[in-house]
């Protein structure tokens, strides 16, 4: 069994618009994925490294989800991200990562 | 930027310019947003084109021409040189550009043809009504406004969100991604005429590395490996700076660039009611070269083309769009991009030792035609034993 939760993390500043058709975030907000193994929870969440991020698309290009975009310099990570971490493998430069907590 | 369009066009690269052009000149009202700030950069490409593909869509320029070629060279996985020249001596090949200056040109044309064009403005969904695309939500600076639009066409690059928010799915496959980088490196000794690939699962695991001049001692250095291939301590990056520091340990690299190249076959369909996809957004790129410059100003070009006519029969229907969709498929354009796809998947399972006993076969050679099927046909003549390798496909490289 899975449970989803949101974390934000991070705020840009900017206001927040609520009259989109696809919802998407300017706040660096990262789904974590609970899962639960008897007692204990493994979390997991797709990390951006935003010093070593290139801004390609690369990784948007290959999200099973569509759970990632790109506006102009900066990626959004949807709620919807799953942690598949096949962005994290495909990265030119190595800016993701899927952190993996207990 | 009016409320209301014939074409609304997402993307500013040669895509969206040539179609947001052929629109307007088609008696069209268009407009073109492009998301970045700025058309042209950063550019995320290696620059080549070749000498007839330019030429069909517009005369060189000194502002946008960074160097012209007149060979090029490829370097097998144990260092072996192979060396393609062009059948008349000092003949240009093809030209490495200058994107920056060649897709703010291209959208200029855009826009003095009487197309608006709005920057730093991107499109954040589409309007749907009954299944239709009936235009897109687009934001600028904080404000959101409701654009309509009879057709849209989507040149929105390998990220591809449009469609996918319209409900097609672009994704591509891991291993069909070119996780890429490209350093634009000064001071470095090269040959200023000549386009310089290397092979081999050591230097670019299914992937190649490249050295296109920019002019003297300047050249795009850069390499696409295999999305499957690609991790932790073994990155495009960690490959590129290997093979940097051997080979131009003194360059000095002036922009750093990372990118993907989709090299899947294209979309199934790339129209649906009131859709139109082009460029690297329909995965339009030759699967083998990775090259996708041509491919997106022929197919922006095109679907403009065919909106136009449907927008003037009054039926957007993916039904009457498809005509886009058959005309490039059975063009020049598709059915090479499906005998590269084939020949793609034969070269990328081919172990280092194979690839060198193709080039060892073939030490230089003078092509009549500098084009990747010419080079194939003479790789194949002196290889005869390729051709039952290759089956099917060698009938139709021949």
């Amino acid at each position: 069994m899975s449970l989803c939760t949101l974390a934000v993390v991070e705020s840009t500043g900017h206001s927040h618009s609520s009259d989109v058709l696809t919802s998407w975030n300017r706040f660096n907000i990262v789904i974590v994925n609970i899962k639960e193994t008897g007692h204990q929870h493994n979390q997991s969440m797709l990390k951006v490294h935003r010093d070593i991020c290139g801004y390609c698309g690369c990784c948007v290009s290959v999200c099973p989800e569509g759970a990632l975009e790109l506006i102009d310099a900066y990626l959004c990570v949807e709620k919807w991200c799953t942690s598949c971490g096949i962005c994290a493998k495909v990265c030119p430069l190595g800016a993701l990562e899927v952190a993996h907590e207990k | 930027m009016k409320n209301k369009y014939d074409v609304l066009i997402i993307g500013g690269g040669p895509a969206g310019a040539f179609a947001a052009k052929t629109a307007v000149e088609k008696g069209l009202s268009a407009c073109l947003v492009e998301k970045r700030p700025a058309i042209g950069a950063p550019v995320r490409c290696a620059e080549g084109i070749g000498k007839e593909a330019l030429h069909e869509f517009m005369d060189p320029d000194p502002k946008w021409i960074s160097a012209e070629m007149t060979g090029a060279s490829i370097v097998a996985p144990d260092g072996f040189l192979m060396k393609l020249e062009s059948g008349l001596a000092g003949n240009k090949v093809g030209y490495i550009l200058d994107r920056k200056f060649f897709d703010r040109e291209l959208v200029w044309k855009a826009a003095e043809a009487g197309a608006d064009i709005a920057v730093k403005t991107r499109a954040s969904a589409p309007i749907m009504e009954n299944g239709f695309v009936k235009g897109a939500k687009i934001e600028c600076c904080g404000t959101v406004t409701n654009v309509t639009a009879d057709v849209v066409i989507a040149a929105d690059g390998v990220e591809s969100k449009f469609s996918r928010w319209c409900g097609i799915d672009t994704t591509v496959p891991v291993s069909e991604i070119m996780s890429s980088v490209q350093y634009v490196m000064a001071d470095i000794d090269i040959d200023t005429h000549s386009t310089v690939f290397y092979l081999g699962n050591e230097i670019a695991p299914q992937g190649y590395l490249w050295i296109f001049p920019k002019g003297e001692r300047s050249a795009n250095v850069g390499i696409g490996i295999s999305g499957k291939k690609s991790r932790e301590g073994h990155r495009a990056k960690d490959y590129l700076d290997r093979f940097v520091k051997k080979t131009f340990p003194h360059g000095k690299s002036i922009e750093c660039i990372a990118g993907g190249v989709s090299v899947c076959r294209p979309l199934d369909c790339t129209v649906a009611d009131g859709l139109m996809i082009t460029g690297d957004a329909a995965r339009v790129v030759d699967p083998l070269t990775g090259g996708g410059i041509y491919n997106s100003m022929y197919t922006g070009r095109l679907a403009a083309q065919v909106a136009a006519e449907c927008i003037g029969k009054g039926d957007v229907s993916k039904k009457e769009l498809m005509v886009y969709d058959k005309t490039w498929r059975t063009s020049k354009m598709g059915k090479t991009i499906e005998r590269n796809y084939h020949i793609k998947e034969y070269l990328i399972k081919q172990p280092d030792e194979k690839l060198n006993e193709i080039i060892h076969s073939v030490s230089k050679l003078n092509l009549k035609e500098f084009t990747t099927l010419s080079l194939l046909t003479e790789i194949i003549r002196v290889n005869p034993k390729l051709m039952l390798e290759l089956g099917a496909l060698a009938a139709s490289i021949r």
